[in-house]
C-alpha cells in the first residue's frame, strides 16, 4: 500500500532532485579514491603520517634528536624515545591503559612509590641509585 | 576477493566480529576515523563502484545522512550511483509514488 508522500518529503525530493540533475557520469573513467591531502590528490602513507605527527607534536624539554645514531643499536635508541615521550610499560602507563589494577602500581622495587619512568629511571631508592654507580 | 571473505552489508564491505582478524577490524575502523576520513574523498566517474546512498560523492556528507527519510523510503540502498542512475529519478525509481 502506498500513501502519498508528506509535503516535506515532496520538498526533499525536488531538492534531491535539482542536485541530481547536476551529475553526469564518465562513462570511461573508473570511480576512484582521492586524497586531500596532497595538491596531487595521490594517497601516500608519508602525507599522512606527516598530517598527523604536525598535529601531536609534543614540546619535549631536552632535544633528543642525537639519539637517532647509526651506532647506538635500534632497540637501544626505541627504548629511549620512548622513555622520553613517556611511552615504556612503566605501571602508571599500564594502568592507564587498563593492563593493570589499581593496586598493583607501586614500584616493582617495592617502596610503595607509583611506578612512573621519572620514578623509575631517577627518583628510585633502588634504581635511582644506579646513576651513582654510574658517575663515580 | 575481500566482499567473499567477509561479506556485504548494503553493498558495502562488512567490518566482521569476532570472525574477522584483528587487522581487517583496524583497517575496517578506519572508514570511521574523522583524521582519516576527512582527508579523503570519492571521486566518481561511470559510478559504477561508488555506492549511492552510502558514500559520500556529492556535497560533504552521504544522501544516506542527507537525505535519511528518502533513504529510509527507499527499496533500493545497496545500489552503485551507476545503477541508480539507470533506474531513473522519478516513477518506479527510488520513489513510488
Amino acid at each position: 500500500m502506498r500513501r502519498r508522500l508528506f509535503a516535506w518529503e515532496e520538498e526533499m525530493v525536488g531538492e534531491f532532485i535539482l542536485l541530481l540533475a547536476s551529475v553526469t557520469l564518465q562513462v570511461n573513467r573508473e570511480d576512484k579514491w582521492l586524497s586531500t591531502l596532497k595538491n596531487s590528490n595521490t594517497f601516500t602513507v608519508r602525507s599522512l603520517y606527516d598530517f598527523l605527527t604536525i598535529q601531536l607534536q609534543v614540546e619535549l624539554p631536552v632535544d633528543v634528536s642525537s639519539i637517532w645514531h647509526r651506532d647506538v643499536p635500534l632497540k637501544v635508541v626505541v627504548f629511549a624515545w620512548r622513555l622520553f615521550r613517556d611511552r615504556l610499560p612503566t605501571k602508571d602507563n599500564l594502568l592507564r591503559r587498563g593492563v593493570i589494577n589499581h593496586d598493583s602500581r607501586t614500584c616493582v622495587a617495592g617502596c610503595d612509590f607509583v611506578e612512573s619512568s621519572s620514578h623509575l629511571f631517577l627518583h628510585c631508592n633502588i634504581f635511582g641509585s644506579v646513576w651513582h654507580l654510574i658517575y663515580s | 576477493m575481500l566482499s567473499a571473505q567477509y561479506g556485504t552489508d548494503e553493498g558495502r564491505l562488512r567490518g566482521g566480529g569476532c570472525e574477522a582478524s584483528e587487522w581487517w577490524r583496524v583497517v575496517h575502523n578506519l572508514s570511521r576515523e574523522s583524521w582519516f576520513n576527512d582527508h579523503v574523498s570519492r571521486w566518481v566517474g561511470n559510478g559504477k563502484t561508488t555506492l549511492f546512498w552510502s558514500d559520500v560523492w556529492c556535497g560533504r556528507v552521504s544522501f544516506r545522512v542527507r537525505f535519511s527519510r528518502l533513504f529510509e523510503l527507499s527499496i533500493f540502498k545497496g545500489e552503485s550511483v551507476f545503477e541508480m542512475l539507470q533506474l531513473g529519478w522519478g516513477e518506479g525509481g527510488e520513489h513510488g509514488g
